[in-house]
């Protein structure tokens, strides 16, 4: 009876051991960030339950769902989408790596509501909690572009534009295309800019073509980077 | 040895063509398939996330059906055996109690296995015609999603073979399945400075009794923008899901043996 007994305890403390070795897992901890009962609120009760039973990315998509409804009812356009910040928190708090909704959110914030403080709250926050996806980075610099032109403070708008695309450049996944854009806004820095400032960019641009001639991501960005470091003399033969 | 393993694929095998002829569990096989069918049309309310939508949705569905088919399969397999009688014929061949609850889990693990392969395959089609992008995370909420149906068959074995009645020993496993879920939290509870000592002690009893079923929860990070795939997460996840499953069933049987029938 007694071995029959050690029989049932020894699996029975094998599984707390395996499930102690797997809580301490450091990817446990980053894979399950504590659920986030006050800053979701205002969320429905059916969803609170839905995510805590252990559905939180199916419940950020029917959230999502809700959010686009709202924005397609025109009479919520009247009130200018008084809940759209709320139920976009919700949403980004439920589920921080769900990356569509950073984008379109401060879209709308960006252009229709003109209200760039929040589009660019939403993009930072995408960015901190997505550090790896370049087109957050490259809606950063667009938001960027877009407000500084508007303030007519061209040179200081250009130059961290620049500096988001070089950080979408520089991460996985990235479309080649945004390579020559980076380009193109060094060789408008650099004509913009006062003469010292001139030599830094045009290195800048320099650098880039040459990186993008000896390893194209494309055969276009080598044709690309080729047509400039020519144009500039740098290439001969 | 041979023998007694030849015993618990007899009783697998019999437990399994039990369930797939049964009426009940292939309308639920159905009506799981329509579901996840069903979420191809949902994802058209998503726009920008369709792709997201459909996987999220069909993994969860799955998820929820391959627990009703286990509690269903149990339920049905040991109402024909004990309510009527049937288990007598199994127990006067040389088949000891302990054998026959092994054989009744593995048989069990199979038609699960089989169903949730089959909504799994249909989910891929779906992603396929769609040409939505799957990577390889896909892989490890699938094994996720078989490790918690196991984990879940284990305890649910359990109380159907201890519970005075089915109905008693399904509506445990059902709370179970629920409080699985949110056994996670309770860590919070545990090191919050502000929680009493017997609140702490007791939390941590349940902390390592009940099962965790966030551990196997490989279905919320598939869209992370890195693609991640946890390969030490997912052996250690494995190991707890096996050994948790072992121990329900190893209690099961030797409860099962001891019970007056």
């Amino acid at each position: 009876m007694k071995k029959a007994y050690l029989f049932l305890i020894l699996p029975a403390f094998a599984a707390i051991f395996a499930l102690s070795f797997t809580r301490a897992d450091r990817d446990y901890a980053s894979l399950h960030p504590p659920y986030p009962f006050t800053e979701t609120l205002s969320m429905p009760y059916y969803a609170h339950a839905f995510s805590f039973m252990g559905f939180r990315a199916a419940v950020s998509d029917f959230l999502w769902m809700d959010i686009v409804q709202y924005i397609g009812d025109p009479e919520n356009a009247k009130t200018k989408y008084a809940e759209l910040y709320a139920k976009t928190e919700n949403l980004i708090h439920l589920d921080p790596n769900f990356t569509f909704p950073y984008l379109s959110v401060s879209g709308i914030y960006m252009f229709e509501l003109k209200d760039p403080a929040r589009a660019l709250g939403l993009i930072d926050r995408g960015i901190e909690k997505n550090p790896d996806y370049w087109v957050l980075q490259l809606y950063r610099a667009a938001y960027v572009y877009q407000m500084n032109f508007d303030a007519s403070n061209k040179l200081s708008d250009l130059e961290r534009a620049a500096l988001r695309i070089e950080k979408a450049v520089d991460l996985k996944g990235h479309p080649p295309m945004l390579e020559r854009t980076l380009g193109s806004f060094y060789l408008k820095l650099a004509e913009l800019s006062s003469l010292g400032r001139k030599k830094h960019w045009m290195g800048k641009a320099v650098r880039l073509w040459a990186k993008m001639y000896e390893f194209p991501s494309e055969e276009l960005n080598r044709k690309y980077a080729e047509k400039h470091l020519r144009k500039y003399g740098l290439l001969k033969n | 040895m041979k023998e007694r393993i030849e015993k618990i694929l007899a009783v697998a095998g019999n437990t399994f063509k039990e369930c797939v002829r049964h009426r009940i569990l292939n309308v639920l096989l159905i009506f799981a398939a329509a579901m996840i069918g069903g979420s191809f049309l949902i994802r058209e309310l998503a726009p920008g996330a369709e792709d997201r939508v459909l996987i999220d949705t069909g993994l969860a569905l799955t998820e929820i059906f391959g627990f009703l088919t286990v509690v269903l399969s149990l339920f049905i397999t040991s109402y024909e055996e004990f309510e009527m009688r049937n288990i007598w014929i199994t127990l006067t061949k040389p088949v000891s109690r302990g054998l026959f609850a092994a054989g009744k889990f593995a048989g069990i693990c199979l038609t699960v296995t089989v169903n949730t392969l089959l909504m799994l395959s249909l989910l891929l089609l779906l992603a396929r015609i769609n040409s939505a992008a799957v990577n390889t995370s896909f892989i490890a909420a699938s094994i996720g999603i078989l490790l918690t149906l196991y984990v879940s068959a284990g305890f649910t074995m359990l109380f159907m073979l201890t519970s005075t009645n089915l109905t008693t020993g399904t509506l445990f496993s059902v709370l179970f399945y629920l409080i699985g879920h949110l056994t996670q939290n309770l860590k919070g509870l545990i090191t919050s400075p502000k929680t009493a000592v017997a609140v702490k002690f007791t939390a941590s009893v349940f902390y390592y009794v009940l099962p965790d079923f966030a551990a196997f929860n490989f279905r919320d990070q598939i869209y992370l923008s890195g693609g991640v795939f946890h390969y030490p997460l997912l052996l250690k996840a494995s190991a707890y899901g096996v050994l948790y499953a072992l121990a329900c069933l190893l209690i099961a049987g030797f409860a099962f043996s001891k019970k007056e029938l």
